[in-house]
C-alpha cells in the first residue's frame, strides 16, 4: 500500500462528496445549502489541486486541470455568494442562490471527472 | 530524439517539477491551517460594547482577518473589538499560521540548497544556453591540457566551443581562461548519451565532437553514441592504445589519434626530413601566428631518454629514418632495445651513451623536470647538441622558454593543433596524409608558396566544393571550361593574383596535388586552398558570383553590358 495514493484518493473522493453535499438540496432555498460544507468543499477542492502538483505524466496533468476547474468554480460561487449577502441591495435573492448552487453544480460534475481519472488510473495499474 | 528543443524542455520541467513536488506539503499545511483557523474564528462567539455577547464574526470576516493576521501586516481588532475567546483563538492562530509560513520557507530554502536541485538548476541554464546558441559550435569532451588548447584555438578561430568535462573544479578555472566568447560548461560524464544530446550534438549548429576525456573507453563509448545518434558528424577520438581491429570497424572513416604516435612521426620528421615537419606545422598552425622556425636537426648518433611506450615509438621511427640511436632509460633496463641503465639527467650514464660523439638528444620522459634535467646536463657535456624536449604540461611553459632548446614537442599541442585543422578543414587531412610520400625538396617548395601568401604568417587553410559554387556549377553545365588559374585572379583586376595557393584538388577518388593554373575543373571537384583573408572572400566571390565568373575567363564585357553590370557584383560583396 502506498500511503500517497490513500492520502490522494482521500482527498479527491472528500471534495467529491462535500460538493455532492452542498450541491443536494433545493436549489433556490438558501437553508438547504449550508456555508460551512461549501467553505469545507473549497478547502478540501484547494487541497487535492495541490497534491496533483508535480506530477509529469498526461494523467497527472489532466486531473490537475480538472482540479482547477473546480477550484475556480468554487470560488466564483462564494464570490457570488458574498456579493449577493453584503453588497447587492436586493439581498441574497433567489436567482443569487440558484447561481451559487449551480457553479457549485459546474464544480461537482469537475470533481466527478477527477474520481473517474482516478479510478481509470486504479484500474489500468498493474499491481 | 532528433528535435534540438526536447533536451531543454526537458531540463527546465525538471527544475519545475521538483519544486511543485517539494512544495505539496507546506502547501497542504498551510491551507489546513487556514481552514482550521478561519472555521474556528468564524464561530467564536463576539462581544459588543454593552458587554453583551454575540454570534461569530462569520466566515468571510474571519478570512480577512487570519488573512491579515498571518502576513504578520495585523489592522488590529476588526470588524469589532473582540471577545476574549476571540482573543484566545486569535493567539492561537498567530503561531499556527507563523509555524506553517516559516516551515513552508525553510521547505524552499533547503530545496534551493539541495544538491539535486543545483545540478536540475544548472543542467537547465546549459540547456537554455544551447538552446540560444544561433551559431556553429563544436563539443569538446575533456579539458585536460589537449582540450584547453583546442578550446582556445577554436576562440581565436571565432568558433565557439562548448566543453563537457567530469571534473567540477577544473570547469571551475577554465571560466578563468578568458575566452573571448563564452563557452558553456557542464559537469558531466561525456559517455553518457543524454549528456552529449544535451550538449547540442543533435543540434543543426552542431559541427563536430571531439572525444579528448582522459579514458579511452569514455572516448569510444563518446565516438559510438556520435555515431548512432548523429550519423554524418565528425567526431575526432583521442585514443592513447588503440585496438586495431576493434576501433576501425567502430569508426569507420572518422579520424583516431593516438598523441605518442603522432610525437614520434613528428619528431622523426623533424630529424630526417626537416620540410615535411615544417609543411605540416605550417598547415596545422593557426592563421596569424609566426611561421615555424627553420631547423637543421643533424644526422648521426643519437641519444634517447627514457624508453617507455612513447620511447619505443621514436626509436622506431628515428631508426627507420636511418639514424643511429642509443637508449638511456633505468626502469626498463635490461629489457630488449636499452643500452644504457641511468636517468640520462647524470653525466655517466650520457658518457656511457656516447654523447661526445653525439648530434642529437631526445628528453622523452613523462615528467617534465626530467626532461630539462636532461637537456641542461646534455648541453654542458656537449654544447653544440641538438635537443628535443618533450613537454608534458602546459603550466611549465615558462620553464621550457627559458631553456634555449633546439625543438621542444608537446603531445598535447600537437593533438590540439591535428584536432582543430582536421575538424575545420575536413579536407585537409586528405592533404597532410599524401605529405609523407612527397620529397623533402617538394615540401620545401610548398612551404616557400604557401609561406609567402600571407605576408610571412601562417596563412588561413579553407575549402570549397564545387557543387555548391553557383556560378561555376551553371559554367561547367553549359561546357565551358574553368581552370584553376581562373578562381586564383583578382576579382577586381585579372592581371593580378589572389593571395592564394590552391593545395590539393579532389574528384571522386582521384587526388590532385598543386594543380597548375591551366588545370580544367569538374563540377564534383573539392578544392583545398591556403591563402590571406582577403584571398578567400575574392576566391568565393569568383565561385559564386557568374558575372565575376565571366570576367575572370573572358575578360571585361563589352561597354554597354559592363558598366551596369559590376558595381553590382561589387555592393554584394560589401554587403
Amino acid at each position: 500500500m502506498n500511503f500517497e495514493k490513500v492520502i490522494f484518493g482521500f482527498f479527491i473522493i472528500m471534495a467529491a462528496t462535500l460538493n455532492l453535499g452542498f450541491f443536494l438540496g433545493d436549489m433556490a432555498k438558501p437553508e438547504h445549502h449550508n456555508v460551512y460544507q461549501f467553505a469545507a468543499a473549497i478547502v478540501v477542492s484547494v487541497i487535492a489541486t495541490i497534491l496533483k502538483f508535480g506530477d509529469r505524466t498526461h494523467l497527472g496533468a489532466v486531473h490537475l486541470a480538472t482540479s482547477l476547474v473546480a477550484d475556480v468554480e468554487l470560488i466564483i460561487a462564494a464570490l457570488v455568494w458574498f456579493w449577493a449577502l453584503n453588497i447587492s441591495p436586493d439581498g441574497l435573492t433567489e436567482a443569487a442562490m440558484v447561481q451559487v448552487v449551480s457553479m457549485s453544480g459546474g464544480a461537482l460534475l469537475a470533481n466527478m471527472v477527477s474520481v473517474v481519472l482516478m479510478v481509470i488510473e486504479t484500474v489500468t495499474s498493474r499491481r | 530524439m532528433s528535435s534540438p528543443q526536447q533536451p531543454r524542455q526537458a531540463a527546465l520541467s525538471n527544475v519545475f517539477y521538483l519544486v511543485l513536488r517539494r512544495m505539496r506539503f507546506p502547501l497542504v499545511l498551510i491551507v489546513v491551517v487556514y481552514a482550521v483557523c478561519v472555521f474556528v474564528l468564524s464561530l467564536v462567539p463576539g462581544v459588543d460594547a454593552d458587554g453583551n455577547p454575540t454570534p461569530g464574526m462569520g466566515l468571510f470576516n474571519a478570512f480577512y482577518v487570519i488573512s491579515y493576521t498571518s502576513t504578520t501586516i495585523g489592522f488590529g481588532e476588526l470588524p469589532a473589538p473582540y471577545s476574549p475567546a476571540q482573543r484566545l483563538w486569535m493567539v492561537i492562530s498567530i503561531y499556527l499560521t507563523v509555524i506553517g509560513w516559516s516551515y513552508s520557507i525553510v521547505t524552499v530554502l533547503s530545496l534551493v540548497r539541495d544538491q539535486g536541485f543545483q545540478s536540475a538548476l544548472k543542467a537547465s541554464g546549459f540547456a537554455r544556453r544551447i538552446h540560444n546558441l544561433h551559431e556553429p559550435f563544436y563539443i569538446v569532451c575533456g579539458c585536460d591540457e589537449t582540450g584547453l588548447l583546442i578550446c582556445h584555438g577554436l576562440d581565436r578561430l571565432g568558433l565557439r566551443a562548448v566543453i563537457i568535462d567530469l571534473n567540477a573544479q577544473r570547469l571551475q578555472e577554465l571560466r578563468l581562461e578568458g575566452f573571448q566568447a563564452d563557452a558553456p560548461m557542464i559537469t558531466a560524464d561525456a559517455s553518457q548519451p543524454q549528456t552529449l544530446l544535451d550538449a547540442g550534438m543533435c543540434s543543426p549548429h552542431c559541427r563536430g565532437v571531439m572525444a579528448l576525456a582522459a579514458e579511452d573507453e569514455t572516448n569510444r563509448a563518446i565516438a559510438v553514441t556520435v555515431r548512432l545518434l548523429a550519423p554524418g558528424l565528425p567526431v575526432l577520438v583521442r585514443l592513447g592504445n588503440p585496438l586495431p581491429e576493434h576501433d576501425l570497424g567502430v569508426f569507420g572513416g572518422d579520424v583516431v589519434i593516438n598523441p605518442f604516435e603522432r610525437f614520434a612521426e613528428h619528431l622523426a620528421s623533424a630529424v630526417s626530413a626537416p620540410y615535411h615537419f615544417r609543411l605540416r606545422e605550417l598547415l596545422t598552425g593557426l592563421p596569424g601566428d609566426e611561421l615555424p622556425e627553420e631547423l637543421h636537426p643533424p644526422r648521426g648518433h643519437w641519444i634517447m631518454c627514457g624508453y617507455g611506450r612513447f620511447g619505443h615509438l621514436i626509436r622506431e621511427q628515428l631508426e627507420g629514418a636511418g639514424l643511429e640511436v642509443t637508449v638511456i632509460d633505468r626502469l626498463h633496463f635490461g629489457e630488449d632495445g636499452v643500452d644504457v641503465q641511468g636517468t640520462g639527467a647524470d653525466v655517466a650514464s650520457l658518457r656511457a651513451a656516447g654523447i661526445d660523439h653525439s648530434v642529437g638528444i631526445v628528453a622523452g620522459n613523462a615528467d617534465d623536470l626530467k626532461n630539462l634535467a636532461i637537456a641542461i646536463t646534455a648541453r654542458d657535456l656537449q654544447p653544440d647538441i641538438f635537443i628535443v624536449t618533450r613537454q608534458n604540461r602546459h603550466s611549465n611553459e615558462v620553464l621550457f622558454e627559458a631553456f634555449q632548446h633546439d625543438l621542444e614537442m608537446a603531445p598535447s599541442r600537437i593533438v590540439a593543433r591535428e584536432f582543430l585543422a582536421l575538424i575545420t578543414t575536413p579536407l585537409l587531412s586528405r592533404f597532410l596524409s599524401l605529405i609523407p610520400q612527397q620529397s623533402d625538396a617538394w615540401c620545401q617548395e610548398v612551404f616557400e608558396r604557401v609561406s609567402r601568401v600571407n605576408r610571412r604568417e601562417i596563412p588561413e587553410i579553407w575549402s570549397e566544393s564545387l557543387g555548391e559554387a553557383e556560378a561555376v556549377a551553371r559554367t561547367l553545365r553549359l561546357n565551358h571550361p574553368v581552370n584553376v588559374g581562373n578562381l586564383l585572379c583578382n576579382p577586381y583586376d585579372r592581371d593580378r593574383r589572389v593571395r592564394a595557393v590552391l593545395l590539393l584538388v579532389v574528384r571522386g577518388e582521384e587526388r590532385v596535388l598543386l594543380p597548375s593554373d591551366d588545370f580544367e575543373l569538374a563540377a564534383e571537384d573539392q578544392l583545398l586552398f591556403a591563402g590571406s583573408h582577403a584571398a578567400a572572400d575574392h576566391v568565393a566571390l569568383t565561385l559564386g558570383e557568374q558575372d565575376v565568373l565571366n570576367y575572370v575567363r573572358n575578360g571585361p564585357l563589352p561597354a554597354s553590358g559592363g558598366v551596369s553590370r559590376w558595381p553590382k557584383a561589387g555592393l554584394k560583396r560589401r554587403s
